[in-house]
């Protein structure tokens, strides 16, 4: 079974390889863990959106898009992850195996290449003391879209909701994009310096995944990309709580044609916790799939929703239920969705219940085996909870969880926030 | 069994006809994971009207109910698909398009059981007027959140503009009045006119040996005595070549306009070879002319006219064929003219042999990297299966393709004659309510 291989290349700059001849593509993730904090989430936010528009190499977006496209159309992406009060950037740059090309043999290191020049030879300009002005005003007038956009996706903008009340005064309630507010503030200087503070400071991750010698990736991506020295580069910590101080209940109005109902909850469990794998099993029995407690009595008995489900974060300790209805339908999908939970939480789990979660788990872990992306993540996820766990691993604990777990784990999720999006002048 | 082999890609599809003519197809994968089981039926959202094989009237059911049907098939006198998956561990879902309606599942563990009941669930309808009407309910609800999904209602707006009679104008789930007008009995009629084998197709993707996926098939599916079935008729009335209308503005709650623009095609009625070429050509095409790498693209962008969310594709099916550019904007009106003019100015002077082997080679890489995925394998398969195209076909006439060919596709079918435009606005108003909620 292959395995990631890590080779460490600086003082909190680690470089994972996972070699394997599954893939008919070679993935290179760079990943740079922060803080989440009002200060710099915004700008940290931006900084990928502006630094794959173009590089020194590459001023221009066409020359750089060009450039990936002669690679047999490399594609080169970021994103802006979140894991508990974690923001973390991410540079992704995939392209075919020279296997499947033949006459190809310099590829994967002209990628390697690539993206090495994107993290540290960015377009610049006032010799080399600020980001390209053009692209950093571009992709600001961008990011404020992307984060006002949130809106149109009704189930996300609730669910987004629902966070930033609960978690109020919390980093956790910040938006992984950022705040509008912030955007005017920014400059292209500002950003550059920005940028060379995360480059020195921040954990850096370089995971690889394909058919590629470890030995051969290591010593490419040794010579091309050559993070500068910083400090200590410890991972970012987040703050959970456990306790609730009551329950708050919101509603907002907006003009849709369905209600989303949000609830949200508090567990205190993160992936570290000994009760972690209990606790994502009572997720499971209470609303992650089909055969959940929420989807059989939301949707299939009482034919109230499309879909209801629920959800739980494995970094801060917090919990959603999630259900679209008619507006009028608020208490009585409040009312069977909390039922589910008061039973989940009295132990009210039928061995049926029990078996398909776990195996459906037990799937799920298994699978992340058969894609290069899910298993970058699911291995970034473990470094920054600071356990790495292989798919045996994985199994063997889903395996070991007893009912007797799951109820104890179940006491923990506690409602903390009730939210409402409903129509102007609702129900 | 037929072998199907491609050298080059590595992989290997098997496929039979069994005697009721259901086509079985096993792309075996040593070494993965999951294992996706799909069966495919050869029935859409578009076949509301057709003429029942060995009849002459023709019968005419409610929007919708292709979709409908799909999620009643989930539930048997003995209760719901979904648990009898869960039990086994897989993940069992379905969708409807326009042209087919799709069942898979995906698991890691114990194939035979969930390929059987995968078989034994679509073949094996079970409707009472009151589970009907407890559907209606939960379908009310998903074709609420459509109407709340921006990006949905400006594409079944465009398609809406594009067409005059074709049923790709009417949207794939129905509407909340059509489908409380669903019966069982018409429930049951569909499902005996277009769930007869030879209109289905089975194909699993993992690691599982060929023979015995297509042994098992055979048993579930030959032991229930179909009788051969001609062809359905389905009746399309004649599309003409002009658009329905030329413009559909919408307002919803959404916080900057949404825009698409869209092409009818006229090169309709092809299938196979001829069709995919098509497609990858129209694609070549599209990606010479707006793609990241071009000047179109990045003066649009700089405009602040599009961005990353900026999207085109083209849908080619037997039928009809649509193009359409889409993202949200904060001016349509301006992105509406420069757009046309910038496909204008293609039009005359023609793609570059340069961007031309560059959009080439980038669709090779990118069918590569769809290859990872057993489950995008499977979507390409089924999806290509009516239309008479092969996984395998992609690779040989992509590389076929000609500039020629390209600039002559480019001068057809981006004619400003045959574009609508669908605009969706933020609520007049609605915009400091919406912005104070953040």
């Amino acid at each position: 079974m292959p395995s990631f291989v890590r080779f460490p290349l600086a003082e909190g700059v680690n470089l994972y390889v996972y070699p394997t001849d599954k893939f008919k593509t070679v993935l290179l993730s760079v990943y740079l863990h922060l803080p989440l904090a009002k200060e710099t989430v915004t700008a940290s936010a931006l900084l990928p959106m502006v630094m794959t528009r173009g590089t020194a190499p590459h001023p221009t977006t066409p020359e750089l898009v060009r450039h990936l496209e002669g690679l047999y159309g490399a594609t080169l992406a970021y994103d802006v992850g979140r894991r508990g009060e974690i923001q973390s950037l991410v540079f992704r740059l995939e392209l075919p195996a020279e296997t499947y090309l033949p006459g190809e043999k310099s590829l994967l290191e002209r990628g390697v290449a690539t993206l090495a020049e994107v993290l540290l030879m960015p377009a610049t300009e006032g010799l080399g003391a600020a980001f390209k002005s053009e692209f950093v005003e571009q992709e600001k007038k961008n990011l404020r879209e992307m984060i006002e956009g949130l809106i149109n996706d009704k189930r996300r903008y609730a669910l987004n909701r629902c966070r930033e009340i609960m978690c109020e005064g919390e980093p956790y309630a910040l938006y992984h994009l950022g705040r509008t507010e912030d955007l005017a503030d920014i400059t292209p200087a500002s950003l550059l310096a920005h940028w060379r503070r995360v480059l020195t400071s921040a954990p850096v991750d370089v995971l690889v995944v394909g058919e590629v010698d470890p030995d051969g990736v290591a010593e490419l991506i040794g010579r091309h990309l050559a993070i500068p020295a910083g400090g200590t580069r410890e991972m970012p910590t987040t703050v959970v709580r456990a306790e609730v101080d009551g329950v708050r209940r919101v509603r907002e109005e907006q003009k849709v044609n369905q209600g989303v109902l949000v609830v949200g909850m508090r567990t205190g469990v993160t992936a570290r916790d000994p009760d972690f794998f209990p606790m994502v099993v009572a997720n499971g029995v209470l609303g992650a799939f089909p055969h959940s407690k929420l989807f059989l009595n939301v949707r299939e008995k009482n034919s109230l929703a499309y879909y209801a489900y629920s959800s739980i974060e494995a970094f801060k300790g917090v919990g959603f239920l999630y259900a679209g209805i008619e507006f009028a339908n608020y208490d009585k999908a409040l009312e069977i969705a909390l039922a589910q939970l008061e039973d989940l939480k009295q132990g009210k789990i039928t061995e049926t219940e029990l078996e398909a979660t776990r195996k459906a788990l037990i799937s799920d872990a298994l699978g992340v085996q058969d894609s290069p992306g899910r298993l970058v993540e699911e291995y970034v996820s473990g470094l920054v909870a600071g356990r790495t766990l292989t798919t045996e691993e994985r199994v063997a604990a889903y395996q070991a969880v007893t009912l007797d777990q799951v109820v104890a784990a179940a006491q923990k999720l506690q409602v903390d926030t009730i939210y409402f999006l409903t129509k102007e002048g609702g129900a | 069994m037929e072998v199907h082999h491609d050298e080059r890609l590595r992989e290997t599809i098997y496929w039979e006809t069994l005697p009721s003519g259901l086509r079985v197809g096993v792309l075996p994968r040593k070494g993965w994971r999951e294992t996706t089981g799909r069966v495919a039926v050869n029935y859409g959202s578009n076949d509301s009207r057709w003429i029942p094989p060995g009849e002459t009237e023709p019968v005419e059911v409610p929007a919708g109910i292709a979709h409908f049907l799909e999620h009643k098939l989930f539930e048997s006198e003995e209760g719901n698909a979904f648990d009898r998956f869960a039990a086994l561990g897989a993940d069992a879902n379905a969708y409807t398009s326009n042209q087919q309606t799709v069942y898979y599942f995906s698991t890691t563990d114990r194939v035979p059981e969930c390929l059987e009941t995968l078989l034994d669930m679509v073949q094996t309808p079970y409707f009472t007027d009151q589970t009907v009407e407890k559907e209606q309910g939960i379908i009310e609800q998903e074709i609420r959140m459509y109407l709340d999904h921006p990006e949905w209602r400006s594409r079944q707006n465009l398609l809406e503009a594009l067409y005059q009679k074709h049923p790709v104008r009417i949207d794939i789930a129905g509407t909340v009045e059509s489908i409380r007008q669903i019966t069982k009995e018409q429930l049951y009629r569909c499902h005996a006119t277009f769930y007869h084998p030879s209109n289905m197709m089975v194909f699993v993707a993992g690691d599982v040996d060929p023979q015995a996926v297509i042994q098992q098939v055979a048993d579930n599916v030959e032991k229930r005595g179909y009788r051969p079935q001609p062809p359905v008729q389905r009746l399309y009335e004649p599309e003409p070549a002009e658009v329905a209308e030329r413009r559909r503005e919408q307002e919803l709650a959404v916080s900057q306009p949404i825009f698409r623009l869209g092409f009818k095609d006229r090169r309709v009625g092809e299938t196979g070879r001829d069709l995919l070429r098509k497609e990858l050509l129209t694609s070549v095409v599209l990606d010479g002319i707006i793609g990241k790498a071009t000047p179109l693209y990045n003066e649009l962008y700089e405009a602040g006219l599009i961005d990353g969310r900026f999207g085109f594709d083209y849908t080619g099916e037997p039928t009809y064929g649509y193009t359409t550019f889409a993202g949200p904007t904060r001016d349509p009106e301006a992105l509406e003219a420069r757009l046309l003019e910038g496909i204008e100015k293609a039009r005359r002077q023609g793609l570059e042999s340069y961007d031309f082997e560059r959009a080439k080679r980038k669709a090779l890489g990118r069918f590569l990297s769809m290859l990872n995925s057993t489950e995008m394998i499977a979507y390409v398969v089924n999806d290509g299966f009516f239309k008479n195209i092969g996984l395998f076909d992609v690779l040989p006439v992509a590389e076929s393709l000609t500039l020629d060919e390209a600039n002559e596709r480019l001068r057809e079918h981006f004619d400003p004659q045959y574009a609508v435009t669908s605009i969706i606005w933020p609520h007049k108003g609605a915009q400091s309510k919406a912005a104070a909620a953040n």
